[in-house]
């Protein structure tokens, strides 16, 4: 029994997590082929692959699902989206915007020209509104989540609690109420009229600005309360028992510092972490030698410092390894179920390289 | 090959950007250090969701509040609705328009749906830290995103330039645009390690980035380089004479291997994309240990073993 059998079994989403650099993307991919593997139909969502292995397995960048060439042994398949801000932004705005007109309005302003392809950020809301579509579809039994890195990792399970609080504190209104009002009055008057906000952010930004923005976010009522609802039954889906969360770290300091904040993160919403995968350690039989550097120390001639540097992140790892799954037992008050994957000699960036890799997370 | 450091520190502001887990915040830490040995005044800057830089020093996370870390060097871990309100009160000076309007929850809800709206104020508050503090910093180092990130994060401003808006805003940004376009005042600084994959990628953001000419290049820094003359040839000796070691050798002399070819791949292309620019190259050092001591930065930047090891 592999130590993701039942997982993958079981969960209908698996969503990965873990700080930049730790193979959280490579590491999704390879879920999604073990389940593949046992005859699933994935659908995976992926947010940065390293080019070479995107292409060899036959992922575009776009919002538009590819089925990867896996080879003839897989039982299932899998159906893998590459997130491109601007596609699925514009994918959104056709699926939530109330008229044509409007959703042509939307696409040729110059506020969402900007924003949709140059601006940060957005991603986040853009993966909940594709995950949602990909759940109630049925076209598949499991979907993998990969996630952003760093400071957005989480960003996506937060994004729907602050359009909530953008709802809730009718700041559209707000906005929204002046330039309704200032084309029946014009512009001077509601500058006049004490709309704290929208005075307020006119004297900033300048009138036409304000305006601007106005008008956009007139346009964007619906998508914006499309995007709300969307959020908020993929909250739902995700705080159901038929989701899964599985942690990636390193054994680098700031990758496990990264892990256990997240890990904090998920506990206050309320969420478990299902696995953790310890990417990138020492092969145990490098490890083992290694350890024995001290008492060969003396011996050593040019080659100390290099061997030196070798035992330093041997000890560190230790140490950081046993501090990741005793902070995890803390702060879950159970032990999470652990797999290391030691570093792989060779960049992963061909079919072959991605099975042998599943292989080694799927072991028991 | 030595990039001039002390040259590259005379600007005010130097971003630090790289794939995620190649040692960013450790080379932020250790280049602040080199350059308050040197004395100056520097502030280090983060924005992440959680410290990666206070620890360093041995500190509890900052958060949003500029934190002395030790002698001459300060850090502050900027937080997105704070940038917003002190980008409003202390760079544009509308303290009492932002405190009648804005409360905190709206002004998180505000941020989060206007896209760029996080990203500007974030570069503006970077730039008071350089120019306008009262602290009077020589050198701002910011700890910036992974390079995809970090790619959104200044091409924001052209991005509102071209929006249409009009107004004050457009004119701070369009100050911003100048201030990080100089090379007198600003420079990014590339972190690669020296793996085939990463520095294919470097390879590819290098012409993308300078064609957008947002901020000039300062150098590119190979982080956790292993090769010296001398080393091969007692690993292998060492390998064949010492079997509890062999293991532990032949682990060194493949990475070594794939050390040396991806640097002479990267010497090759940066010849033709790049001939100018500067590289420095940084020894491995497998792990540090945590907090770093004051002198870790002068001697790693120096080329030197920063601690004991074993």
């Amino acid at each position: 029994m592999g130590l993701f059998d039942e997982l993958l079994r079981d969960k209908r989403i698996v969503v990965t997590l873990g700080a930049g650099g730790v193979g959280k993307t490579t590491t999704s991919i390879a879920l999604a082929v073990l389940a593949a593997q046992n005859g699933k139909r994935v659908g995976l969502l992926s947010i940065d692959p390293a080019k070479r292995l995107a292409s060899a397995l036959g992922l575009e960048l776009g919002s538009d699902l590819r089925r990867l060439n896996l080879g003839p042994e897989i039982l299932g398949s899998v159906d893998a989206a590459m997130l491109d801000q601007k596609a699925v932004f514009d994918e959104m705005v056709i699926r939530f915007a109330k008229s044509p007109q409007n959703r042509d309005r939307i696409l040729n302003h110059t506020l969402y020209k900007a924003a949709s392809t140059k601006f940060g950020g957005a991603l986040e809301y853009m993966a909940l509104g594709k995950l949602e579509k990909m759940a109630e579809s049925n076209a598949y039994d499991l979907i993998v989540l990969d996630t952003p890195p760093d400071a957005h990792a989480l960003d996506f399970l937060v994004r729907p609690n602050i359009l909530a609080g953008f709802m809730e504190n009718k700041v559209m209104q707000w906005l929204i109420k002046p330039i309704n009002m200032a084309q029946k009055f014009g512009l001077t008057k509601i500058l006049t009229m004490g709309e704290r906000l929208a005075g307020g952010i006119a004297e900033v930004t300048g009138v036409r600005a304000l305006q601007i923005l106005a008008e956009f976010l007139v346009l964007m009522q619906d998508v914006i309360e499309g995007f709300h609802r969307s959020g908020e039954r993929v909250m739902h889906l995700l705080r159901s028992e038929s989701t899964g969360f599985v942690l990636v770290t390193s054994l680098r300091s700031s990758a496990v510092r990264s892990a256990i904040h997240l890990a904090r993160q998920l506990k206050q919403m309320e969420h478990q972490i299902d696995r953790l995968i310890i990417n990138r350690g020492l092969p145990p039989d490098i490890a083992e030698s290694i350890a024995t550097l001290p008492s060969h120390i003396t011996k050593l001639g040019p080659a100390k410092p290099w061997l030196q540097s070798a035992f330093n992140s041997y000890r560190v790892s230790q140490k950081l390894g046993e501090k990741i799954e005793s902070a995890l037992k803390l702060i879950f008050s159970r032990e999470v179920p652990v797999q290391r994957i030691p570093e792989q000699t060779e960049d992963i960036h061909s079919v072959t390289a991605i099975l042998r890799f599943a292989q080694n997370i799927g072991q028991g | 090959m030595r990039l001039p450091l002390e040259k590259i520190i005379q600007r005010k502001v130097l971003f630090v950007t790289g794939k995620g887990g190649i040692g960013k915040s450790l080379i932020t830490a250790a280049l602040g250090q080199y350059a308050a040995s040197l004395g100056k005044r520097v502030c280090l800057i983060e924005s992440t969701s959680h410290d990666q830089l206070a620890p360093l020093f041995g500190k509890e996370p900052v958060g949003h509040r500029l934190t002395l870390f030790e002698k001459n060097i300060s850090g502050i871990n900027l937080e997105a609705s704070s940038n917003f309100r002190d980008f409003v009160v202390k760079h544009l000076g509308y303290e009492r328009l932002f405190d009648k309007i804005f409360n905190r929850s709206i002004t998180r809800s505000f941020i989060s749906i206007l896209p760029g709206l996080a990203e500007l104020t974030l570069l503006g508050r970077i730039y008071y830290a350089a120019e306008l503090s009262p602290e009077n910093f020589d050198l701002v180092i910011f700890d910036a995103h992974s390079s995809g990130h970090f790619y959104n994060l200044i091409t924001t401003p052209q991005a509102i330039i071209q929006s249409g808006l009009v107004g004050p805003v457009v004119k701070e940004t369009q100050r911003l645009i100048d201030f990080y376009r100089s090379p007198d005042n600003a420079g990014l600084l590339l972190v690669a390690n020296p793996e085939p994959l990463i520095i294919t990628e470097v390879l590819d953001f290098i012409p993308k980035f300078q064609g957008a000419n947002l901020m000039p290049l300062a150098g590119i820094i190979i982080n956790r380089y292993l090769d010296e003359a001398g080393v091969a040839e007692e690993l292998a000796a060492l390998n064949s004479r010492e079997p509890e070691l062999a293991a532990a050798c032949a682990f060194v002399t493949q990475r070594m291997e794939n050390h040396s070819g991806a640097i002479k791949n990267l010497y090759r292309e940066l010849r033709t994309i790049a001939p100018e620019l500067d590289l420095f190259v940084l020894r491995d050092l497998g792990a540090v240990d945590e907090p770093l001591r004051p002198d870790f930065g002068k001697h790693w930047f120096n080329g030197e073993s920063p601690h004991g090891f074993i």
